[in-house]
């Protein structure tokens, strides 16, 4: 069922970053197409909050790590899209390895005696 | 964060407007998929869309949230901040133009009290490490410092391995001969390692140096090469006569530069000590005379030695010298004291200086609060007018911190305001400051200005009173109660921001008395110092002096004919009753002190210093001294054995009593030295500063000693201003070429006696006028808030047949309270000034009643007045228009 309040599973600080790098790696987007595409693929668990997206999407890119050019969607609008760039994905691969680590930990404590 | 990140932060900042419309783009964009991703989904047209609007979330909290992100954010905002406090501010002009107001004359008396305290006891001298430099004293036995003589100045600099250099200096009156009229200027003498000592560079071309001992060369001071030849820098290279004697200018030293000597004259040039056969007359052998001690010395400590260490050195070489010479003048005793401000032994130590300072600046600090209070109620009455606006913005979302940085905002610029107002105030107080100094020969080696140290103490002045009269409202910021805000009581008065308005006026007018008692106390003391008895008339008296040695082809002869010729030509003028000459008068700051010896055995036949004076026969009478003892000179005095005249504490301290001192001997300056006899005693009276206790006194004659500077004194009929005019042709008339130097009235010669009592007068006075004012603005405001807060009951109680008088009383009440409270406060605070004040007063007890009473009454004066105004105006409100509801 669609609507409703956005996600409420609270995603942990960079976390959300992480995902932007990870959508962006496959191909650039706008900025509610990185949306539209986590709510899809999370099967509508993680629905990113706008206050939290772009301030992260104007914070990667003046990290260095994603590029924003104005494009035309598909619909014909003006629409800004973002591309990960060489240094994006470098440390797209650290964070995700970082991430496998810690899940794999909790997992370790979850399943222990 | 990198400096990629940086940069780029950078960049997104500087081009945040674009960004802003970029956020904009992206939103609507934003907004328009989800609509119509939602519409796709089965969602209604009209329903998407106010989906989609909803769940982005407020636009405006969108951009904020998405603003927070972008750095240096805070930039905008201050900018923003700073954009609604001036607006905010120019809508109330009244508020802001008193507060204003307010805030400058607090501001701008604390940044003139810094610069009158910076130039006398804080401002190091203007050189590299000023604080390796000290100064070397001798003491008499009774504290005063002595000056060294030069074979003692050329051993301490040998022998003393913690100075890396010493210098020696003295300082003469010359005569300039440009040309035409002859112009007496101030000279030091000075030893050539003297500049590169103390490590000053030269304006224009160069200042002395090692080789310069004995060249016939001269510095110029900044200050006279502006005023004597117009800045012209042609002058260095070229000659110019002192004494007659021919020099070369080489350079022009810093601008600022008045030596190392705080309140004497500054000098005009500096010539090396080497040439003193031309520039100080009848010096002799004044480089190997131990006896004469007439040098300034002042070292360099090298950067790993300490004072301790430098004193113990100097001691080791004065016990040495005690052996050797046991007459010399300079005494067992050479101290060390810190020359790293400018300083003057002769007049306070530098601690002394110090404290000085330091309390003028409490004095600025309490008229700064009292102003800040000022504002501070004024802000506090605005609050509550703006309530409304608190209240509204607190319900749009704006964040309590938010609120808080605005009304800084507006407070810093209200200080901003202040301080540019401030600034023109204290550039035109400290000018003014300059004039309080006492007429003088040569200028004072002190000059307050409004320089860079005094922009940036008035400038964390401004921060700080900022943020005290900015914070104190914010205490009753709190949430309104927004219902009642809405229900139309918009002049509704909050009890704890009266409390708080009525204690801020309290502390104001306790304050303004204390202030005020100091000015009372300040202006007592002046009063006093005035009529001190100084032992003779000044009255009707004119004095200047002359130095015939800067005449071109001097000598004794001469000198004398001339003198003979210049008593006889004024004694002739009309209005004139008597001339006489004397080496210098008590109290002029010019007395030479010589020891001496009683010459047969006495309880007392120890060596006492004592201020020398040489004067013609008729001096005692054409000054109106009173002889209690024997006689004054006569024809008889010139043959024989010298005869000299005493005061009562010489004879005191010799003999115990002034009658036995008559026909007694002593010898000069050393035992069996030159013999005297007395013939008459002197009534004592102050000698150099009013207030010192009497010095021993001696008086020589002019018939038997020559003294080639003297000063004259022409005693008049009447008004001896009349005189000046026909005094300075006769004296031009006389002699072309001779300077006359200080004609004035004697009242002002001698003003510099009590030239400090005055000036703690004028400025104590001055402070408190500032003080009584600010205060009474302060219980005006409360009056007047009061008469706005009550408009209401007071169109009743007008309806109900009240009288005019009765109202008023009624409003009085609210401002003469806190008043009354305050003014016993005041007094109280008075009472705890310690006693330790008493020693810049004279003849005034710190808690003297009848000071405190006036302060006291003139406040209460000011105080009712100040009330009165509000009070009437809005006793006569018509009770129609008060009952109107708002």
């Amino acid at each position: 069922m669609r609507g409703g309040v956005p996600g409420n599973t609270e995603l942990l600080h960079g976390t959300l970053e992480l995902l932007i790098l990870r959508v962006l790696r496959v191909s650039s987007l706008h900025g509610w197409g990185i949306s539209k595409h986590i709510r899809e693929v999370s099967r509508e668990t993680l629905q990113i909050n706008q206050g939290s997206l772009y301030p992260a999407l104007y914070r990667l890119e003046r990290e260095g790590l994603i590029r924003a050019e104005w494009g035309t969607s598909d619909e014909g609008r003006r629409a800004k899209f973002y591309t990960i760039t060489r240094a994006g994905l470098t440390q797209l691969t650290a964070e995700e390895t970082e991430w496998r680590r810690f899940a794999l930990a909790i997992e370790l404590v979850l399943t222990s005696a | 964060m990198s400096i990629i990140e940086v940069l780029a932060g950078i960049r997104q900042w500087a081009n945040r407007r674009q960004f802003e419309r970029d956020m904009d783009v992206e939103m609507r964009f934003h907004i328009d998929m989800e609509t119509r991703d939602l519409a796709a989904h089965g969602m209604s047209a009209e329903q998407a869309r106010a989906h989609a609007v909803r769940t982005f979330g407020g636009a405006t909290r969108f951009k904020e949230e998405a603003r927070v992100a972008l750095p240096l954010h805070w930039l905008s905002d201050i900018r923003t901040d700073l954009r609604y406090a001036l607006r905010s501010l120019r809508r109330t002009p009244a508020f802001t133009g008193v507060a204003v107001l307010a805030l400058g004359i607090g501001i701008g008396a604390n940044a003139t009290l810094f610069g009158l305290a910076d130039a006398a006891a804080f401002r190091p001298l203007g050189v590299p490490h000023p604080e390796q430099l000290y100064s070397v004293f001798g003491s008499q036995s009774d504290g005063t410092p002595l000056n060294m003589s030069y074979p003692t100045y050329l051993d301490l600099r040998a022998g003393v391995p913690a100075f890396s250099d010493a210098a020696a200096f003295t300082e003469r009156m010359v005569s300039l001969n440009g040309d035409g009229t002859p112009v007496a200027a101030w000279a030091a003498h000075i030893t050539d390692n003297y500049f590169t000592l103390l490590g000053a560079r030269a304006t224009v071309g160069r200042l002395t140096q090692g080789g310069d001992h004995a060249a016939p060369v001269a510095v110029l001071s900044h200050a006279f090469w502006e005023s004597q030849f117009g800045g012209d820098r042609e002058i260095v290279g070229k000659a110019i006569r002192v004494n007659g004697a021919p020099f070369t200018v080489i350079g022009i030293a810093p601008r600022g530069f008045q030596g190392t000597r705080l309140f004497t004259f500054a000098p005009a040039l500096w010539l090396p000590i080497g040439m003193h056969a031309q520039t100080l007359p009848r010096s002799g052998d004044v480089l190997n005379d131990r006896e004469r001690a007439r040098f300034n010395v002042i070292a360099r400590l090298t950067p790993r030695a300490g004072p301790e260490i430098a004193q113990q050195q100097v001691n080791a070489i004065s016990t040495r010298l005690a052996r050797e010479f046991p007459h010399a003048p300079e005494g067992a005793r050479l101290s060390l004291v810190s020359n790293r401000t400018p300083i003057n032994p002769w007049l306070a130590g530098p601690e002394r200086f110090a404290m000085i300072g330091i309390l003028s600046l409490a004095g600025g600090w309490l008229v700064l609060l009292i102003a800040c209070a000022d504002v501070a109620n004024l802000l506090l009455a605005r609050m509550t007018t703006r309530e409304r606006e608190i209240a509204t913005r607190l319900a749009l979302g704006a964040s309590r911190g938010r609120l808080v940085r605005q009304f800084l905002a507006e407070s810093v610029l209200l200080a901003a305001l202040g301080t540019v107002a401030a600034v023109p105030f204290a550039v035109v107080a400290l000018k003014g400051s300059q004039r309080l100094t006492p007429p003088l020969d040569f200028a004072p080696s002190f000059s307050p200005s409004f320089d860079g140290r005094s922009l940036v103490f008035t400038a964390v002045v401004a921060l700080v009173a900022a943020i005290v009269f900015g914070l104190a409202p914010l205490f009753h910021a709190r949430s309104p109660d927004l219902a009642r805000m809405f229900r139309g009581a918009p002049n509704h008065a909050r009890p704890g921001a009266n409390r708080s308005r009525q204690a801020l006026v309290v502390a104001q007018v306790a304050t303004s008395v204390v202030v005020l008692a100091m000015a009372g106390l300040f202006t007592r003391s002046l009063g006093a110092a005035r009529r001190i008895d100084v032992g003779f008339d000044t009255r009707h008296t004119l004095a200047f002096s002359v130095d015939p040695r800067l005449l071109v082809g001097y000598d004794a002869e001469r000198a004398t004919a001339l003198y003979r010729r210049i008593l006889a030509d004024l004694e002739a003028l009309p209005g004139v009753q008597a001339v006489a000459r004397a080496s210098s008068i008590p109290l002029d700051g010019n007395s030479v002190t010589m020891r001496l010896f009683a010459a047969e055995a006495t309880p007392a036949s120890r060596a006492i210093a004592a201020d020398n004076f040489v004067v013609s026969p008729n001096y005692f009478t054409t000054l109106g001294m009173t002889i209690v003892a024997g006689r004054a000179f006569s024809r008889a005095d010139t043959a024989g054995v010298e005869r000299v005249l005493v005061n009562e504490t010489l004879a005191g301290r010799l003999w115990r009593d002034s009658t036995l001192a008559i026909g007694k001997q002593m010898w000069l300056d050393s035992v069996g030295g030159a013999r005297v006899e007395v013939i008459g005693v002197v009534r004592s009276h102050a000698s150099r500063q009013l207030g010192d206790p009497p010095r021993a006194l001696l008086w020589m004659s002019l018939e038997r000693n020559q003294v080639p500077r003297t000063t004259v004194i022409v005693r008049a009929d009447e008004q001896p201003e009349r005189l000046i005019g026909a005094v300075r042709q006769r004296m031009q008339a006389i002699a072309p070429d001779l300077p006359v130097v200080g004609l004035r009235p004697l009242d002002q010669y001698i003003a510099l006696a009590y030239s400090a009592a005055q000036a703690g007068a004028a400025g104590a006075s001055a402070l408190g006028i500032v003080a009584s004012l600010l205060a009474a603005a302060g219980i005006f405001g409360v009056v007047a808030y009061t008469v706005s807060q009550r408009t209401r009951e007071m169109g009743i109680r007008v309806a109900l047949g009240a009288r005019t008088s009765q109202l008023v009383a009624l409003m009085l009440h609210s401002g003469l309270r806190p008043t009354a409270i305050g003014i016993l406060a005041g007094l109280g605070l008075t009472m705890a000034i310690p006693r330790g004040m008493a020693v810049i007063l004279y003849g005034v007890s710190p808690h003297d009643p009848g000071v405190l009473l006036g302060a006291s009454a003139l406040f209460l004066v000011v105080a009712t007045v100040a009330a009165l105004i509000p009070a009437w105006r809005g006793a006569r409100v018509d009770p129609r228009r008060a009952l109107q509801v708002d």
